[in-house]
């Protein structure tokens, strides 16, 4: 019986020292040059790989409706969503490949009109999740944040490429909308769902007015700075001063800081406020940004926090509380701010954990879907539109 | 059947809990159930990971059970494999220690 104790326990402790040898270098067989996926002077060989898969979608009318239809079935979001990642990621390509702005931009003008004819056809609502029929928006007429903002930063990065005079008409109307809504709103933000105002939707509706004002000499400035001033005071968590997720019409907070969000809206900020941008990434990269054993990973929450897994934060990984949802918007983050070692740690996870698939020159992550890889394409990518816009506004 | 019972892989299978053949032996099958399940195309089920049916026409329990299938088995050969592996070595060494 002794023996056969000693001879457990000398197992465990071959099986402790052999887990004490392999699980901190495992990452090493998953890094990979952060060069091959960034590239400042060039778009990265991976990059052009993960967006010949999403042009070959707008190419296919039955590979994208089946493609789109698989995420619709969970979320009617993430269509919407995809389509304005995808957007500002060929933008982004346009302006870095000028000899292949030709097919760049007939991909985004293609997704544009769709959305558009969407959107007069069936209504904002074919591109909100079922909640958005429940109740009443406060602001009347109703309409979504969400879905304004977004449009119009698709359509201005389209313009920042090349100004279109058709969509330079509606870009202009889109943003009198948003502006005259805003304004009306206590906390200068209008609702993307009944009563519920989303951080992500009013900073893409920021960034979409700052571009405006860029390519049409208009000047917003006082309405983004009070903006900014209200959000400073009024929109901050308490114990992490990252900026909450959502609020009500009135300024009242409703979840707060969360991944999902604050990424891509430190991303939006870094056009209208460099500075309160690059504080909010500090934040979220202590509060939810994670490395272990070579592996880069965020949460949705900081620890302060305590929030339900729902369709933004994807599924949670207990004990760790690795979030899909913060994880992939990390990239998008990571990228904004130039932060190269937590961007290598997110790629290692990546390359780990997202089974990546290529395919007749075509990438695509098995673990993702479409807008998850139209965000991690436009993580790899951005940069140009913003340069421009910021560019051109010194001027 | 009586062959395979006499094979070495069928001798360390069965081999005692914890020694340095029980780690080999384990550690091959976890390769061989990846590798199976890879050949078999599962991978395109992990889209579940993001809450994404990988075909919009199945039901949700079918790709589900494919995808925590596939990826138990991926980070099974990811980690636990080669963690035997070394265990199965570090024992070898333990015992040529102790013999001498």
């Amino acid at each position: 019986m002794r023996s056969k104790l000693k001879h457990i326990g000398l197992g465990l402790v071959a099986f402790i020292i052999a887990s004490a040898i392999w699980l901190p270098i495992v990452h090493l067989f998953f890094r990979q040059d952060s060069s091959e996926y960034f590239n400042k002077k060039a778009i990265s060989q991976k990059a052009k790989k993960l967006a010949a898969w999403h042009i070959q979608l707008w190419n296919d009318d039955e590979l994208r409706k089946y493609e789109l239809q698989k995420m619709r079935g969970s979320n009617a979001e993430w269509d919407f969503m995809g389509r304005t990642f995808l957007v500002l990621s060929l933008a982004n390509m346009a302006l870095q490949e000028p000899e292949s702005q030709e097919q760049y931009l007939k991909v985004i003008d293609q997704i544009i009109d769709d959305t558009l004819l969407v959107e007069k056809e069936l209504g904002m609502y074919q591109f909100l999740m079922p909640y958005a029929k429940d109740s009443y928006f406060v602001q009347k007429p109703e309409r979504s944040q969400f879905i304004d903002g977004e449009i119009a930063l698709m359509i201005a990065v389209r313009c920042v490429v090349d100004r279109k005079s058709e969509y330079m008409n509606l870009l202009e109307q889109r943003i009198n909308v948003i502006v005259k809504r805003m304004e009306k709103s206590p906390v200068l933000s209008t609702e993307s769902y009944p009563n519920e105002c989303w951080m992500f939707c009013n900073s893409a509706a920021l960034a979409a007015i700052k571009i405006s004002d860029y390519l049409s000499g208009a000047n917003h400035n006082t309405f983004i700075n009070e903006w900014l001033t209200i959000a400073k005071k009024r929109l901050v968590d308490p114990d992490t001063g990252i900026l909450v997720s959502s609020y009500t019409y009135y300024g009242e907070h409703l979840d707060g800081p969360e991944g999902s969000s604050i990424w891509f809206v430190i991303n939006c900020l870094m056009l209208v406020d460099e500075e309160f941008a690059r504080d909010q990434y500090e934040r979220a990269r202590k509060e939810l940004g994670r490395t272990i054993m070579g592996f880069g990973y965020a949460r949705e929450w900081p620890d302060s926090w305590k929030g339900p897994i729902d369709i933004d934060s994807g599924p949670i990984i207990p004990v760790l509380n690795i979030s899909a949802g913060s994880s992939g918007l990390a990239f998008v983050g990571a990228s904004s701010s130039g932060d190269v070692e937590y961007l290598s740690s997110l790629l290692t996870t990546l390359n780990f954990a997202a089974f990546p698939a290529e395919k007749d020159g075509c990438l695509k992550y098995c673990a993702s879907n479409q807008v998850g890889d139209a965000v991690l394409l436009y993580s790899l990518v951005l940069g140009p539109v913003w340069e421009k816009v910021k560019a051109g506004v010194l001027k | 059947m009586s062959s395979f019972k006499k094979s070495g892989f069928y001798k360390m299978f069965y081999s005692e809990f914890l020694t340095p053949e029980w780690y080999i032996s384990r550690s091959v099958i976890i390769i061989i159930l990846y590798l199976f399940f890879h050949f078999l195309g599962l991978r395109e089920y992990t889209s579940i990971i993001c809450g994404t049916s990988p075909a919009d026409y199945m039901s949700r329990i079918f790709p589900v059970t494919m995808g925590i299938m596939y990826g138990m088995t991926y980070f099974a050969f990811v980690t636990l494999s080669p963690i035997f592996f070394i265990s199965a070595i570090l024992l070898f060494v333990f015992q040529k220690v102790k013999k001498q």
